[in-house]
């Protein structure tokens, strides 16, 4: 009997290139390449799309069991829908159509955390699965986990600290915050992380670990680029940089490096190739910043722009390092997967899920995040250590593709499933009761 | 009926023969009323003016007064006998205490009569002389009375005094001098004499003649002969309608005599008999002080408008806030600038009030009133730097009803000026108003909250709110017997309570429970669309009950209490916010298992930093800075401080969250309107609750979160000043919690 999985994403990569919306697509096209297994995808849409006057929910002529939920009232500080009515009318409604095994969340975001609480009490018994890709939960800053004002990383999550942060919101509001977030995530089955790191973070934050399951995101594999030819003498200084521009993926710290190599390391040839946008979207001050050391920098950077996921082969085939210079924690950066599924080994930030993804010396190296002059040291070691990127090459391991990453996933599935006695436990089969939640 | 008589005494036995002999003849006995007796007699003894007379029969003990009417071996005398319900006793011989053991026996009353001409008659025939006497006597009684005079004693009294006054005159202009009151009469008189008299007029109601005090001057008048002067009598506070007034009796010392109410004469429309006596004023002969004293009541009427601005004395004086409590009193505050002390009084006046603040008031620092005048022509020289007491409070007790209300400003050299009180309701935001105001470095600012801003708050807090009724506005549907009524408090900004209602939508012990929301002042206008579209979203029965006028939480909650369906109540805090689930019935079996007695149970109630917020209460030393030196138990420790088991009894409750029956809410949460604050406004809660047999319970091991409220940041000045209040309040209220705080 085919078991059916509703993911749920907080955005469409169609409409929204964001790596969750990306891994949870993957999820999704992986689970309906599995046998006995078949998957549906509902994701939020949001303005410009206008919603239509008759329901929230659309298609916009996406791929048959995809949807689109077009929820836009949406309270960002408590990540709580603005209409919750709306909750019912379009997405319980949609959930009692699909009568689907599992549900999936990828994301609540702009949806409401309170989607889980109107699963739950329509479909006691229907497991609940999420995925946590950053920690927008922990983390009022945009879940970075970063200090506001001096982007200090940040090491713990809680009403006080995070009052330092936000000190017009105060103690009280943050505390209700948390445990506001804290009653909905608690009622679902399983959590999964692409990485440990984040696990830990919201353990410590206090979501129970027995829960939490660590799965990386699976991959769609659109080629493999085989490695930059060298010619006779030639250096292995081909840079590259695949993100938005914003301050927290420290751009700004790998072309500041770049102008600091020596002339005689760096050689004639050597280029940091920027693929990512955006910047004109940041502060102005950073903007500045940016500007300043590019033109420091001079010949050695040069820009190519936004790209998309197919591309990236084409991209790959002439870079020989991927530098992950991120000021924040990140989690499981698909840069890094992309990278290693390329083969080209990481220059990464030595904090949080690059520290976890990208193992020192052995496929890639750590250097201090933020530190210029350490990134500087990496690149100088990286260009001019003779057989380093041969060593560091050989040392990835090929991260798992979709299809994989959807077994892993079925696995968790089915173990849900035998808790309620082995049976599909399809929504339509289920009776609506009043749900009882287990304590935050 | 109250009665100055005493509790009758047991009856003596008529063996007893220790009586005194019966010097004394009772020439006629009249039963006035039912009440009083009137006796005309002769006695050989002197009676006593004031005493108690036992009525031998009876055993009933009365009031006795007596006067003598003449002299000799037996004068005549009159008498009255006064207690409740005399009539129905037995009376026998009177036995009249003479003070020191001694008593006088009047004969037995054989023949009480009932027509009080009959006295009338008695006295022309035996004292035909003397009834002047007897109508003083009869009206010294009206005076020392305290119950008022039945109709039948009015009648009786008209009719003495008619027989004993004599037409001296005639009044011939009468008018009203302001709608406050006041009478002028002008006529002509043989006998009244210029300067301070008192003038009797008939109650148009009762016809009980009434003393009114009167300035009274004389003008000639070429049109009398010589023995008689043009009067004006000045009767400053008589509220009296010109055109019932018949005659107006006067005492000399020729006897009683009255001006008869000349059949054509003029009633002046209100107000025009001021500006008639100060027209006559130039006339006026006679001494000085008494020209002095009619001329300041010319000019002592308050017209509407601000005459201290026209003071040529270096005097100005200003309101900041005038609010009056209806049935309570009125609240003054502002500035008087009198750097010389040239102000003898200051009086605040309005329908039936005439209260003097200055006596009341307390003098607060205004240095802005000494820098604003600096450069005033008028006090030029006259203020100094750091003399600046210039500001006032003060609440004066007053039961007027709505009307003119202003003060009157006495000036040592006699000019008088007058201030509007522009008297408003107690707005909704009078106590930051008050507050604010309110200088706490000030070593005065304890008296001020005790005289002045704590009586204001509590009776604007407590009596005018009992009128107002919340509209309910229910949502989410219905409970048809609900088990608890769970009632939240939302005094802050706050615009929903989406996870209040989602906590109870995943914990099984709130099936069963009704939503009330109390809604104060400062509840987010967008609460009530966010609490309909949470309440159907998790299926909770909501009704929310606005209460804009609420001080505080507990104040709302007050007003929603009596909209609560089910046996018990839950209070709540809106900044109560449950951990687990399953909390609610571990109140509900703490208290079906409190015993006997009614109670009241808190769970214990942290931060959100995990510190104790509410563990009990206790009364310590020290805490005199705490209402009743009630302290939270362990507030700030973390909670690991804290005791395991089960219920425990502690002091107070905590308001915040708070299980307990609801007749004993209902009851309990009478007084917390009053207060500025909810913390006293809580532990009047429990303390009210005690006085109706409840015990206090907290349970250590079921613990909630409880953030505090409001906006983050400092707290608003107002608070603290507030907290003054509800402690003098609260200890007002509770003295022996205080007391035994302080031992």
């Amino acid at each position: 009997m085919t078991k059916r999985v509703l993911v749920i994403s907080h955005g469409h990569p169609s409409f929204s290139l964001g790596g969750a919306e990306v891994a949870s697509y993957s999820l999704f096209q992986g689970l309906s390449e599995l046998p006995g297994w078949e998957s549906h995808y509902l994701a939020r849409i949001a303005p410009p799309v206008q919603a239509h006057r008759g329901s929230n929910l659309m298609w916009l002529r996406q791929k048959e069991r995809e949807v689109l939920w077009h929820a836009n009232a949406y309270d960002h500080f408590k990540c709580s829908s603005r209409d919750l009515s709306g909750i019912e009318r379009d997405f319980i409604r949609y959930v009692r159509d699909l009568q689907p095994d599992v549900v999936h969340f990828h994301h609540f975001l702009g949806m409401g955390v309170e989607t889980i609480f109107a699963l739950k009490r329509a479909f006691p018994r229907l497991p609940v699965v999420v995925t946590f890709h950053e920690y927008l939960s922990i983390c009022n800053h945009h879940g970075q986990m970063v200090k506001t004002g001096r982007f200090a990383l940040c090491y713990k999550s809680g009403p006080a600290e995070c009052a330092g942060c936000f000190p017009d919101i105060g103690e009280a509001r943050l505390f209700e915050r948390e445990l506001y977030l804290k009653s909905f995530l608690g009622m679902a089955d399983l959590y999964v992380s692409p990485s440990h790191f984040l696990i830990d973070r919201y353990v410590d934050w206090g979501l129970p670990r027995d829960k939490f399951h660590m799965i990386e995101n699976g991959l769609t594999v659109e080629g493999i680029a085989p490695p930059r030819p060298l010619k006779e003498g030639g250096k292995r200084n081909r840079f590259a940089f695949f993100g938005q521009l914003t301050e927290f993926k420290g751009a700004h710290v790998l072309v500041e490096a770049v102008g600091r190599v020596p002339k005689e390391v760096w050689g004639e040839d050597g280029a940091l190739a920027i693929f990512g946008g955006n910047l004109e979207r940041q502060p102005e001050p950073y903007q500045k910043r940016f500007h300043a050391a590019v033109e420091k920098a001079g010949e050695r950077v040069r820009f190519y722009g936004a790209y998309r996921s197919p591309e990236l082969p084409g991209l790959m085939k002439d870079v020989d390092w991927v530098v992950m210079p991120s000021i924040w924690w990140e989690n499981s950066p698909v840069v890094i997967q992309e990278a290693f599924l390329h083969g080209r080994p990481l220059l990464a930030s030595n904090i949080g899920g690059m520290a976890e993804k990208v193992r020192d010396r052995v496929d890639g190296l750590h250097f201090r995040a933020g530190s210029v002059e350490d990134l500087v040291d990496r690149m100088v070691e990286a260009i001019g250590t003779p057989g380093l990127w041969d060593t560091l090459r050989n040392g990835i391991t090929q991260p798992i593709d979709r299809l994989e990453c959807a077994r892993q996933h079925a696995v968790l599935y089915d173990r849900l499933l035998a808790r309620h006695g082995g049976v599909s436990v399809g929504a339509g089969a289920l009776p609506v009761e009043r749900a009882v939640a287990g304590p935050v | 009926m109250k009665s100055t008589a005493t509790p009758p005494a047991a009856p003596r036995p008529p063996s007893i023969s220790t009586q005194p002999p019966s010097l004394a003849r009772i020439a006629l006995a009249v039963l006035v009323d039912e009440h009083t007796l009137l006796l005309l007699g002769t006695a050989e003894q002197a009676l006593p003016a004031e005493s108690t007379a036992l009525l031998e029969e009876s055993g009933l003990r009365a009031r006795f007064r007596s006067l003598a009417l003449g002299s000799g071996a037996a004068p005549w005398f009159v008498a009255t006998l006064t207690a409740p319900d005399l009539a129905r006793h037995k009376t026998g011989r009177l036995l009249v205490d003479l003070g020191g053991g001694g008593e006088v026996a009047l004969p037995k009353l054989a023949n009480v009569r009932l027509d009080k001409g009959q006295f009338l008659e008695a006295c022309r025939e035996h004292v035909p002389g003397a009834l002047a006497l007897v109508a003083d006597f009869l009206l010294a009684g009206l005076d020392k009375a305290n119950a008022p005079a039945t109709p039948r004693l009015a009648h009786l009294l008209g009719q003495v005094l008619e027989a004993a006054a004599e037409r001296d005159g005639f009044g011939e202009i009468f008018g009203r001098m302001g709608e406050e009151g006041g009478l002028l009469l002008q006529g002509w008189s043989e006998g009244l004499a210029p300067g301070a008299q008192t003038l009797w007029f008939a109650d148009p109601a009762t016809g009980l003649p009434q003393p009114h005090e009167a300035l009274v001057g004389r003008f000639p008048r070429a049109d009398l002969p010589a023995t008689a002067h043009g009067v004006v009598a000045v009767l400053a506070e008589a509220d009296l309608k010109p055109d019932a007034i018949r005659r107006a009796w006067f005492r000399t010392e020729a006897g009683w005599r009255f001006l008869e109410s000349f059949e054509g004469r003029t009633c002046l429309a209100d107000g025009v008999a001021t500006a008639h006596l100060r027209d006559m004023l130039g006339a006026l002969k006679g001494d000085e002080a008494t020209c002095k004293a009619i001329r300041k009541a010319a000019h002592a009427r308050f017209e509407g408008h601000d005459t201290v601005a026209r003071l040529e004395a270096p005097v100005r004086m200003a309101l900041d806030h005038a609010i009056r409590v209806e049935g309570a009193g009125v609240f003054v505050q502002g500035w008087m600038l009198d750097p010389e002390a040239r102000v003898a009084s200051i009086t605040l006046r309005g329908p039936g009030t005439r209260a003097r603040v200055d006596l009341a008031w307390s003098r607060t620092r205004r240095a802005d009133v000494s820098q604003a005048f600096g450069k005033d022509a008028l006090f030029t020289g006259r203020l100094f730097p750091g003399l600046d007491d210039h500001g006032f409070i003060a609440w004066v007790p007053a039961t007027g009803a709505q009307g003119r209300w202003y003060l009157q400003l006495d000036l040592e050299d006699g000019q008088v000026g007058f201030l509007p009180v522009p008297a408003a309701p107690p707005p909704p935001d009078l106590a930051p108003r008050v507050l604010n105001a309110l200088d706490m470095a000030d070593p005065r600012a304890t008296t001020v909250v005790a005289k002045h801003l704590g009586p204001l708050l509590r009776a604007a807090g407590g009596a005018s709110k009992a009128a107002l009724a919340p509209a309910v506005v229910g949502m989410g549907g219905e409970v048809a017997a609900p088990r608890v009524s769970v009632v939240i408090a939302v005094a802050h900004w706050r615009e929903d309570l989406d996870l209040h209602l989602a906590r109870f939508a995943i914990d099984p012990d709130f099936a069963g429970c009704e939503v009330l929301v109390a809604a104060g002042p400062q509840a987010d206008p967008k609460l009530a669309g966010r609490l309909r579209a949470a309440a159907q979203f998790y299926r909770r029965p909501v009704r929310l009950v606005p209460v804009p006028w609420a001080r505080h939480g507990l104040d709302a909650v007050a007003a929603a209490l009596p909209h609560a369906r089910a046996p018990r109540v839950l209070l709540m805090g809106a900044g109560v916010m449950p951990l687990v689930p399953g909390w609610l019935s571990d109140l509900e079996l703490a208290l079906d298992e409190a015993g006997t007695g009614e109670a009241m149970v808190s769970p214990t109630l942290l931060y959100e930093d995990f510190s104790v917020r509410y563990a009990g209460y206790r009364r310590e030393d020290g805490a005199a800075e705490r209402p009743g030196g009630m302290v939270p138990a362990y507030a700030g420790y973390p909670y690991a401080w804290l005791p395991e088991g089960g219920p425990r009894e502690v002091a107070a409750a905590s308001a915040d969250c708070v299980l307990l029956p609801t007749p004993l809410a209902l009851k309990a949460a009478k007084g917390v309107g009053a207060f500025v604050g909810a913390e006293a406004a809580g532990l009047d809660l429990s303390f009210r609750a005690q006085t109706h047999g409840a015990r206090c319970l907290w349970l250590p091991e079921v613990r909630l979160v409880a953030v505090e409220e409001g906006a983050a940041g400092e707290v608003p000045y107002w608070h603290h000043t507030g907290a003054l209040v509800d402690r003098w309040m609260f200890e007002t209220a509770w003295p022996e919690a205080g007391r035994m705080a302080a031992e």
